[in-house]
């Protein structure tokens, strides 16, 4: 390499080339912040064949360096890398001075999600999707569902109204957390993504495939990190307001300063709407009227540059009022229900670095969910029906982060969890605790190529113990093409039902009991003779595993003509082993069944997610996403036939394809900056293939009649922004006003909206 | 690879079927099938009983005539009951298998059919298992609540009075209806349970 490069630099001075090899020249530099504070401890590569640290006062030297022309690369955990180039002849000396501007979540450049500290997006070894700021502010959607169902990967389970699929498993198997911390308040396995007001949201990072390496139980399918807004300005501020069809609403105000070493917010949204029916012939609504509202604020102090203590808390609440059918005197009657939902959390930071490239987070954290719901009888000798459920997380842990001298990083880190649940439907208050510990360490091989390997313990009361690993690697070709290669495992800790249900409903031919509760309800069945049949070993049915996945994700990102065409790839395959079913375990004599609880199941998805952008012009971009997607169930059935004559019994194996998932997805994002009235154009549409939707004659099969029909769905918002800080926003929502009461039944029709934001 | 298997196991079945009656000059199954639709069963603990070679309900239960008897308790509990052992004074007998009606074409030998018993039907009343003929959908899939017959199931039945048959029940629901409907799947608008609806062919 030198041969040639001086070749080509000094062909002139051919004569001359031994003596540059003799006289060689040296960089030396300063490594500073925007405000020209020295920055100690960053990496600088010379064309990777020679590197040096910055000193306490961000000095950095390198010596005995050929003439020639390098590209220099600056870089820190915490700041963007720098890139320079520099041409060196003989005997010089350069003097750098380079400036690291900070990492900061911004156009969703850096991410948290994937290694539990804030790097480049470009650099982590597993892909993330990010939905900036600037994406939510476009679409004008009002909740994190709204936008996450614009993604080609995410799905919203048909039957669960506002609960999401990735990469084929459900809800259930996908993590929720805001700024890194839990979600609580799942309905049946279930998150209500719409509880999510997209107000106060900086961005929305997305994992697919297992994270549980990191972030311990429901990271099997995936995580979803909502990072909400920090005061970054001295004083701002924004209100807004938003009215579309069928009353809905949504509007809200925040205030935040940052100032000297004091950092504040405050803010608060409001959305709902009078909800929308599909059919007549059914009962009730697809949507009940509801309104939510969601406050949240902060504080924070930064004592000295090393050490910040912040505190953040968040309310959201949700009053729904609807309609049901009660049973009286073996009639259907229809009776008024209503509720509420909320849910309150509050966290506490603590940021420090003792020493040099070490640096600590503590975080307390503690979140309460409610839900309460009401029937209520017109007849007064009727008793109402009130259920309640309220569940806690209260979670202290440690994360320390150590960059070497070498620029690899060692995370490492410890928690502990304590949870209840208090409901009628689970006797009562039920407690588990937990406790964790983490480790992770990134290796840097040159700048091309890095590799994560880490690892996570999980203990739990209420089911065994569960290590989940993860490696993951990425390689860079060029400057222009890099693949990922991750293999991790993923958990989930059976939930709240498959512990603690205690469904013994004397009017109906069956009963389901949790884990907790099943043995000792077949002992006294067993004892009143009732039980007529075993289909299950009693004794096997009173402890469960954790579900888990083993999963390979493989993928490619590339661009093209200098950021003009921009897109990834990647293939993944999901191994599920464990997974939990209610199944019928005994029979009684009156013939009604005994359901309970089993690791029985296992499940493979497996397909290809793909993104894919071009900036067509400065003014039209267009992003397309796609997603193909294979799940299946595997089973195993005993079968009667009959063979040379006689009636023997063979064990089949099959492939039982799982429900409600089409196999082709797909977005298409078109963005233009129309020039005639300056307004930015925003048009998306959601595909998805025709897919089976349920086993309706239990043959395990995909039959014809079995299938919904594929449909797309298409919203518009056109955004229009004015001096002073003032934008407008009129749009469509389900342009085409495609409904289909039967399979997607969470989807009204078409909403129109306009939207203004007053910003400071 | 493996429904090749299948097929070639299908074929060579028949062609063996096929040579061995030809041989000893059995009877061999057709394919022409007789239906007989919503055929009530009895209410808590009371019988209706089911000739199949007159394809007709029958009423004298202490006789060889009936193949089939039905009782159900109209929430899900049913049975079904063959003409032999603790159930009737014929020489009936049952072969649940998890097979097409059309690809059982032999009869296996006497010795390899059930008769009902103090403790078990030779048509169980247990969903979900192996041996039985339908599926009880329970609570965590849908249509909920419902019973399906297996997709495929064939019961191999020896009459009252002898005779072979392979009989597939198609549907447990007043008027045979599409289980994949909302009408189906609501509770409230399911049609009534315990209307038999059958196809049976009867070796003679």
């Amino acid at each position: 390499m030198y041969y040639l490069r001086n070749f080509l630099l000094g062909s002139i001075f051919f004569a001359l080339t031994t003596s540059v090899f003799a006289q060689n020249g040296t960089v030396i530099g300063t490594v500073i912040t925007s405000t020209y504070d020295k920055i100690s401890d960053a990496n600088v590569y010379l064309d990777e064949t020679k590197w040096a640290i910055s000193d306490m006062d961000g000095f950095f030297e390198i010596e005995a360096i050929p003439a020639g022309t390098y590209i220099i690369t600056i870089s820190k955990v915490g700041f963007i890398t720098q890139k320079q180039t520099i041409v060196l002849s003989s005997d010089e000396t350069i003097n750098l001075e380079i400036i690291l501007e900070a990492q900061v979540y911004q156009n969703g450049t850096a991410v948290v999600t994937a290694t539990r500290s804030l790097q480049d997006v470009e650099n982590v070894p597993i892909s993330v999707d990010i939905i900036s700021e600037s994406d939510i502010q476009n679409s004008a959607a009002n909740s994190l569902k709204d936008i996450l169902l614009e993604q080609a990967g995410i799905s919203l389970s048909p039957g669960e109204d506002k609960a999401i699929q990735i990469q084929g498993f459900e809800s259930d198997y996908t993590l929720i957390l805001i700024d890194g911390q839990p979600l609580i308040g799942r309905v049946r396995g279930a998150f209500d993504v719409s509880r999510i007001n997209t107000a106060n949201i900086q961005q929305v990072e997305i994992v697919k495939g297992p994270s549980s390496a990191l972030w311990g139980s429901d990271a099997l399918a995936g995580v979803i990190n909502i990072i909400t807004k920090k005061p970054t300005q001295d004083f701002s501020g924004s209100a807004f307001t938003e009215i579309g069809s069928r009353t809905t609403y949504n509007g809200g105000a925040d205030i935040s300063i940052n100032k000297n070493k004091f950092s504040g917010s405050a803010g608060f949204s409001a959305d709902g709407s009078d909800g929308f029916d599909l059919s007549d012939q059914e009962f009730g609504n697809n949507q009940n009227p509801y309104d939510n509202l969601t406050f949240n604020s902060s504080i924070g102090y930064q004592f000295s540059e090393l050490t910040s203590l912040s505190f953040t808390g968040r309310y959201f609440k949700n009053n729904f009022a609807g309609q049901t059918l009660a049973s009286i005197q073996g009639q259907s009657i229809a009776v008024d229900e209503n509720g509420w939902q909320d849910d309150l959390s509050f966290q506490l930071q603590f940021d420090t670095s003792p020493f040099s490239r070490f640096n600590t987070k503590a975080i307390l954290y503690s979140t309460r969910y409610e839900d309460y719901a009401e029937t209520i009888f017109d007849d007064p000798t009727e008793e109402d029906i009130i259920n309640s459920n309220l569940q806690g997380l209260d979670r202290a842990e440690v994360q320390n982060n150590y960059v070497w001298l070498n620029n690899h990083i060692t995370t490492f880190g410890f928690g502990a969890t304590k949870e209840f649940v208090n409901a009628e439907r689970y006797q009562g208050r039920r407690n588990q605790e937990g406790s964790f510990i983490f480790a992770q360490h990134q290796f840097l091989f040159g700048e091309k190529f890095n590799l994560t390997t880490g690892a996570r313990l999980d203990n739990h009361s209420s089911y065994n113990s569960y290590l989940s690993p993860k490696i993951s690697s990425k390689y860079d070709l060029s400057d222009n093409l890099s693949f990922r290669v991750s293999w991790g495992k993923g958990f989930k800790a059976p939930d709240l039902r498959t512990l603690y249900l205690n469904f013994d409903n004397a009017g109906s031919s069956y009963r389901v009991f949790g884990v907790e509760n099943i043995g000792a309800q077949l002992d006294q069945l067993e004892l009143n003779g009732a039980i007529s049949q075993y289909f299950r070993n009693p004794t096997s049915l009173n402890t469960l595993d954790p579900e888990y996945s083993t999963a390979l994700n493989v993928g490619v990102s590339y661009q093209l003509l200098s950021d003009q065409i921009k897109g990834k790839v990647n293939l993944f395959r999901n191994n599920a082993q464990n997974l939990i079913e209610a199944i019928e375990v005994a029979r009684l004599n009156d013939n009604s069944g005994i359901y309970g609880y089993v690791n029985i199941n296992e499940a493979r998805t497996q397909g290809v997610e793909a993104e894919q952008r071009f900036l067509i012009h400065n003014d039209l971009s267009l992003t397309l996403g796609y997603q193909y997607l294979e799940a299946v169930e595997l089973t195993s059935d005993t079968l009667t036939v009959i063979e040379n004559g006689s009636v023997v019994q063979k064990e089949v194996s099959s492939d039982v394809p799982l429900a409600k998932r089409p196999k082709h997805s797909g977005s298409i994002r078109l963005y233009y900056q129309e020039p005639i009235f300056d307004t930015q154009i925003s048009l998306r549409g959601i595909l998805k293939s025709d897919y089976f939707y349920n086993d309706d004659n239990a043959n395990k099969k995909a039959d014809d009649g079995e299938f919904t029909d594929s449909y797309s769905i298409w919203n518009i918002s056109i955004t229009k922004q004015f001096d002073g800080g003032i934008r407008t926003q009129i749009g469509a929502n389900n342009l085409f006003n495609h409904t289909d009461s039967e399979f997607l039944r969470y989807q009204p029709g078409t909403t129109f909206f306009t939207k203004i934001t007053f910003e400071f | 690879m493996r429904r090749q298997l299948l097929t070639l196991f299908i074929l060579t079945t028949i062609f063996f079927g096929a040579c061995s009656s030809d041989s000893s000059d059995d009877p061999t199954f057709t394919g022409e099938f007789v239906t007989a639709s919503n055929f009530q069963a009895g209410l808590n603990g009371s019988y209706t009983f089911y000739d199949l070679n007159s394809n007709s309900a029958v009423t004298d239960s202490n006789s060889s005539a009936w193949d089939l008897a039905f009782t159900d308790d109209g929430r899900g509990g049913l049975s079904i009951r063959i003409n032999n052992g603790t159930s009737g004074p014929g020489n009936g007998g049952a072969i649940v298998l998890d097979v097409d009606i059309n690809d059982v074409t032999e009869v296996p030998s006497d010795d390899q059919f059930t008769v009902d018993s103090e403790s078990a039907l030779a048509i169980t009343s247990a969903p979900n298992i192996t041996g039985s003929w339908f599926v009880y959908t329970g609570q965590s899939s849908a249509p909920n609540f419902a019973i399906l017959p297996k997709d495929p199931h064939t019961i191999l039945l020896r009459t009252g009075e002898g005779d072979y048959a392979r009989l597939e029940i198609l549907s447990y629901y007043e008027g045979n209806p599409d289980t994949s409907t909302p009408v189906f799947a609501d509770l409230r608008t399911r049609p009534a349970g315990g209307f038999y609806a059958f196809r049976f062919e009867v070796l003679d």
